[in-house]
C-alpha cells in the first residue's frame, strides 16, 4: 500500500473513530459514579500522568508494558459495550477480541492483529472520551488539556527523540497505544492521546455549545490530521509529527470562539433536556422596582400584587395580595410589594424627579403622558399614613 | 474526580475504623454532591449507598461494626464521663466487658439524670461550645451540651440528608416554625442548608396567620422557585395552621409547597391528610431529639419508622422491666449516639421515653427504607394508663373530626369505670360528643367529656404549638387601621 493509500486509511479510520463516538454519545447514556464530576485538578492530574508516563514505559519491559496497555484497553472496552450489549456480553466481546488480537500475534498475522488491535483501541478510545464526556468533563477543561499537551508534544515528537523510542518500543506489540495502518519502526498511525483528544472535543464541543460546535471540532479535527498526513506523504517529513501541537491550538481557539459567541457553557443537565430549574420567569419579567413605583400611586396603604404592569390584587398582608390576585383570576405569580406610607417615596417620585422609582414607573407606563398622569393623580393624594380598613389577614381583600 | 474519590475512600476508612471522623472531608463531599446535582441535576445512579439504609448490609456485618463502635462509646464515657464513671465503679462493672451481648448490664439511663446533672454527662476531655436546651412539653427542659465537632458534622450529615433524602436543591426556599429557642435544630438547619445553597427562612412559632401568609407571599430571588417550597413544623403547630388555612378559605394554589417536614410531636394520619389537602404538599413525618442527635428518624411510605443503626445504637426495651420487647409488642426507645458522632454529651442507653411498637413477625419489611431498622411510628410518651390509649390512637381518632379545634387538646383521667377522655371542644354538643363517641368506640375508655375551657382539662394538655412567639406584625385589636376620608 503506498503512503498515501495508508494515510486515507488513517483519515479515515479516525473519522470513523469521531463518528462512533459521537453516535455513542447520543445514543448511549454511561453509568456515573453517585457523585463527582470533572474539575480543574483533575485535568492537572491527568496532564501530569500524560507527561510522566512515557519515560516510564522506555523503562519498563515491553511485555509488561503490552500487558498493562492491554488491561486498560480490554477494560475500556468491556465498560463502552456493557451498556450496549450488556455487561456479560460486553466482557465476551472484549474478552474474544483480546484473545484474537493475542492468536494472530502468535500466529504472525499481522494485518489481522493491526486490524484487531485497531479495533479494540478504537472501542476503548470511544469508552472513555464518552466516560469524560458524560462525567461532566467540559469543554474549557478539554481545551486546557490541549493547550497543555500541545507544548509538550511539541517537545517530545519533534524537538526530542521520546515519542520515537517509544514507537520503536512498541513496534510489533500487540497491544500497543497506537491506531496505526502498518506495522514496523516508523507506521503511519495516530498516537493514544491524538486519537483520544480528536474524539473527545466533538463530544465535549456539542454538549457545551451545541451541535455545530461538534461539526466544527470534528471537521477541524480531521483537517488538522490532513495537514499533519501531507509531511510524511510528501516526503517533506521523515519521522513522527506532533499532532497535538496543531490540534491545540485549534481546539482552544474553538473554545474561544463558542465561549465568545454562546455564552457560557451548557451544564450536562442543560444539554441533556432534564433540567429543572425555577419555572421559566414565573413573574413574567415583572420588575419589581416598577412594581413598587405602581404600588407608590395606589390610594391605600397594605399589599400590592403586580403583574403585567398593572395591579391585579391588594391586601392588608403579602400573602392575601397575592390570594386576592389569584382569586381575581391572575394565576401567575405575581410581584408582591408594600404600598409605602405617603411621603416616604416622595423624593424618589416627584415630578420630573430623576429617582430610581420615577424611571421605572415611567417605563411601566411608557413614559410621557401617562406617567405625567399618573403623578398627577399621586399628587393629588397625599393623605399620610392611610390603610384600607379591614382584618389581618383573614379578610384579605 | 479524584479528589472526590479520595475523599470517599478516607470517609470509608474512618466508618470502618470507628474512629472521628474528618468534617472537612465530609463538608467537601456535600459540596461535590451539590455540583454533581447542578452538573447533572441529580446524583449518580447509586448515590443513595452514601445514607443511612441505602444498602442493605450484611447483619454479620452490621453487628461487628455495632459492637465496635459500641465497645469504643462505652470505653469512652467510662473513661471519662463523671455519671458513668460513678455508675461503672457503683455497678462493679468492667467498661472491657461491655459488648453487644452484655450491654444489658448496663441500666438504661432515665431523661431525669439528664435533666437533674446535665454537666456530669459532659466529657473531660471534650471542649462544649453550646447548650441546647429542649423545648419538650413536660416543663423541665433538658440540658444537652455540644462541641463545635459536633455542630458541624450533623450540619454536614443534614446537609447530604437534605441533599439526597429530601431531594431539596438550591432552587428551594425553606421556612421554619420551630421555636427561636430550639437552638440545635435552628443552627443545624441553617448550617445545612446553605451547604445545599437553600433558602432560609426562621419565623419562629408565631401565629398561625403570618405563617400561612408567608407561605403564599411571592418571592422574587435569583434562582430561587416563587414561594416557599418547604415547610419545617412541629405536629401541633402543623394543626394550628391547617385550622388556620382550612377556616380562612386558603386554597392550595396560593402556595408553592411542595414538602411539609413534621417532627417533634404524634403527627396522626387524618393531620397528615388534611394538611396534604388544604397546602397541596407531600408531608413527611420524622423523628429526631436533641439528647440523640445526630440519630434521626424517617417515616416510610408503609407507615414504619425507621432509624439510622449507624450512627446510634437503638433498642426497643419494655418500658417497665426494661428488657427487649417481643415482635409486635410496644416499648420505648433507648438509644446510643456512638462517639463517632458525638463527643461531649456522651449517653449510654438513654430512655428517651417514647414509645414505639416493634414490627410483628420476623420477616424484614419490604419499603424503600429497608436497609434501617424499622419499627411503628412514635407512639406517644410512656403513661401509666391502658397501653392502647397510646397519643397516636386518641388523635387518630380526634383530629379526623374537622369540628374538633386544633391543635386537638385532651386529657386521659382515671374514672369510676375507667379511663375517661376529655377534649376541647369550640362549641360542645350533644351531636359532636355523639360524633367523638363514636370515633372512639374502639378505646377502652368509660365516657368522653367535651370541654369548652382548655384549664378545665384535669390535667394540662402542652404542645409545642404553646410556645407561640410574639409579633409586631398582627395589628392590635386597640390600633384597627381605618381608612382616610376621600
Amino acid at each position: 500500500m503506498s503512503q498515501l493509500a495508508q494515510a486515507l486509511t488513517l483519515l479515515a479510520a479516525l473519522a470513523a473513530l469521531i463518528a462512533l463516538a459521537a453516535l455513542y454519545l447520543r445514543r448511549v447514556r454511561m453509568p456515573r459514579p453517585p457523585v463527582g464530576r470533572f474539575v480543574r485538578s483533575d485535568i492537572a492530574v491527568m496532564t501530569v500522568t500524560l507527561v510522566s508516563m512515557p519515560p516510564i514505559y522506555l523503562h519498563l519491559p515491553r511485555a509488561l508494558t503490552a500487558c498493562a496497555f492491554g488491561a486498560v484497553f480490554l477494560g475500556a472496552c468491556s465498560m463502552a459495550l456493557a451498556p450496549v450489549v450488556g455487561g456479560r456480553r460486553g466482557a465476551a466481546v472484549t474478552l474474544t477480541l483480546g484473545a484474537f488480537i493475542l492468536t494472530a500475534h502468535l500466529a504472525g498475522w499481522v494485518p489481522a492483529r493491526i486490524a484487531a488491535g485497531d479495533l479494540l483501541l478504537a472501542l476503548a478510545v470511544v469508552g472513555v472520551s464518552n466516560l469524560w464526556a458524560q462525567t461532566g468533563m467540559t469543554a474549557g477543561q478539554v481545551a486546557a488539556l490541549a493547550g497543555l499537551l500541545a507544548p509538550y508534544d511539541l517537545l517530545a515528537t519533534g524537538l526530542t527523540s521520546v515519542t520515537a523510542q517509544l514507537v520503536h518500543h512498541f513496534a510489533g506489540m500487540p497491544l500497543g497505544p497506537m491506531l496505526a495502518v502498518n506495522d514496523g519502526t516508523s507506521p503511519i498511525g495516530a498516537g493514544l492521546g491524538d486519537c483520544l483528544m480528536l474524539a473527545l472535543w466533538p463530544l465535549v464541543a456539542a454538549k457545551a455549545f451545541g451541535r455545530a460546535a461538534g461539526w466544527c471540532g470534528a471537521i477541524i479535527g480531521l483537517c488538522v490530521v490532513s495537514v499533519v498526513l501531507t509531511g510524511p506523504v510528501a516526503g517533506w517529513v521523515h519521522g513522527g509529527v506532533p499532532l497535538l501541537t496543531g490540534l491545540g491550538p485549534c481546539i482552544v481557539a474553538q473554545y474561544a470562539y463558542w465561549r465568545t459567541r454562546r455564552g457560557p457553557e451548557r451544564r450536562t443537565v442543560d444539554w441533556r433536556g432534564t433540567a429543572v430549574e425555577p419555572s421559566t420567569d414565573p413573574f413574567h419579567e415583572q420588575d419589581v422596582a416598577v412594581a413598587l413605583a405602581i404600588a407608590d400611586q395606589h390610594r391605600d396603604a397594605g399589599w400590592l400584587a403586580v403583574a403585567e404592569g398593572r395591579a391585579v390584587g391588594h391586601a392588608l398582608s403579602p400573602g392575601g395580595a397575592r390570594r386576592t390576585a389569584r382569586e381575581a383570576g391572575h394565576t401567575a405569580v405575581p410581584v408582591v410589594v408594600a404600598v409605602r406610607p405617603h411621603g416616604t417615596a416622595a423624593k424618589a417620585n416627584t415630578p420630573g424627579g430623576s429617582g430610581a422609582g420615577q424611571s421605572a414607573l415611567s417605563r411601566a407606563v411608557g413614559g410621557g403622558a401617562d406617567a405625567e398622569r399618573i403623578a398627577r393623580v399621586r399628587q393629588s393624594h397625599t393623605g399620610a399614613g392611610e390603610v384600607a380598613a379591614g382584618e389581618w389577614p383573614r379578610n384579605l381583600g | 474526580m479524584f479528589g472526590t474519590m479520595i475523599r470517599q475512600i478516607q470517609y470509608g476508612a474512618q466508618m470502618l475504623r470507628g474512629g472521628r471522623l474528618a468534617v472537612s472531608g465530609l463538608q467537601g463531599t456535600v459540596a461535590d454532591l451539590r455540583a454533581t446535582i447542578e452538573e447533572f441535576g441529580e446524583p449518580g445512579e447509586e448515590a443513595a449507598v452514601m445514607l443511612p439504609g441505602g444498602t442493605e448490609p450484611d447483619p454479620q456485618i452490621q453487628r461487628t461494626m455495632a459492637d465496635r463502635r459500641l465497645k469504643l462509646t462505652v470505653r469512652h464515657a467510662a473513661a471519662h464521663v463523671p455519671y458513668y464513671r460513678h455508675l461503672f465503679a457503683e455497678l462493679g462493672l468492667n467498661p472491657q466487658d461491655i459488648s453487644l451481648d452484655t450491654l444489658a448490664l448496663l441500666p438504661p439511663t432515665p431523661k431525669s439524670a439528664l435533666r437533674a446533672a446535665s454537666s456530669a454527662f459532659v466529657s473531660v476531655r471534650s471542649e462544649p461550645v453550646l447548650l441546647a436546651q429542649t423545648t419538650g412539653t413536660t416543663g423541665i427542659p433538658t440540658s444537652v451540651w455540644f462541641s463545635q465537632y459536633e455542630l458541624e458534622l450533623a450540619a454536614a450529615l443534614s446537609a447530604m440528608s437534605f441533599l439526597m433524602g429530601s431531594a431539596l436543591r438550591s432552587r428551594h426556599i425553606v421556612l421554619s416554625t420551630i421555636s427561636s429557642r430550639a437552638t440545635l435544630a435552628k443552627l443545624t438547619v441553617q448550617r445545612a442548608l446553605a451547604m445545599v445553597g437553600a433558602g432560609f427562612i426562621a419565623m419562629g412559632t408565631v401565629d398561625p396567620r403570618i405563617i400561612i401568609d408567608r407561605l403564599a407571599t411571592p418571592m422574587r430571588l435569583p434562582g430561587k422557585e416563587p414561594q416557599v417550597t418547604h415547610l419545617i413544623v412541629t405536629a401541633s403547630a402543623l394543626g394550628g395552621l391547617v385550622q388556620t388555612a382550612e377556616r380562612d378559605g386558603w386554597d392550595p394554589a396560593d402556595f408553592g409547597l411542595w414538602q411539609i417536614l413534621v417532627g417533634g410531636e404524634v403527627l396522626s394520619d387524618p393531620l397528615r391528610s388534611r394538611a396534604e389537602e388544604v397546602f397541596g404538599a407531600q408531608v413527611t413525618d420524622t423523628y429526631s431529639m436533641t439528647e440523640t442527635m445526630p440519630t434521626a428518624g424517617l417515616a416510610c411510605e408503609e407507615g414504619h419508622l425507621h432509624l439510622s443503626a449507624e450512627q446510634a445504637h437503638i433498642e426497643v426495651l419494655d418500658p417497665l422491666t426494661h428488657t427487649p420487647a417481643g415482635p409486635g409488642e410496644t416499648g420505648t426507645l433507648v438509644v446510643t449516639p456512638y462517639t463517632q458522632y458525638r463527643d461531649t454529651t456522651l449517653l449510654l442507653r438513654y430512655d428517651t421515653g417514647d414509645l414505639v411498637r416493634r414490627l410483628p413477625g420476623t420477616e424484614p419489611p419490604t419499603c424503600s427504607l429497608r436497609g434501617m431498622p424499622a419499627t411503628s411510628r412514635i407512639l406517644g410518651r410512656n403513661t401509666n394508663g391502658p397501653a392502647e390509649l397510646t397519643q397516636r390512637a386518641v388523635l387518630d381518632r380526634l383530629q379526623g373530626e374537622r369540628r374538633l379545634p386544633l391543635p386537638t387538646r385532651y386529657a386521659v383521667s382515671p374514672g369510676p369505670d375507667g379511663p375517661r377522655l376529655y377534649v376541647v371542644a369550640d362549641r360542645p354538643s350533644a351531636a359532636l360528643l355523639a360524633h367523638v363517641e363514636k370515633r372512639c368506640a374502639d378505646l377502652p375508655l368509660s365516657g368522653v367529656v367535651l370541654l369548652e375551657d382548655p384549664d378545665e382539662l384535669p390535667e394540662p394538655c402542652r404542645v409545642r404549638a404553646d410556645l407561640t412567639e410574639h409579633s409586631f406584625e398582627l395589628p392590635s385589636p386597640r390600633h384597627q387601621p381605618v381608612r382616610s376620608a376621600r
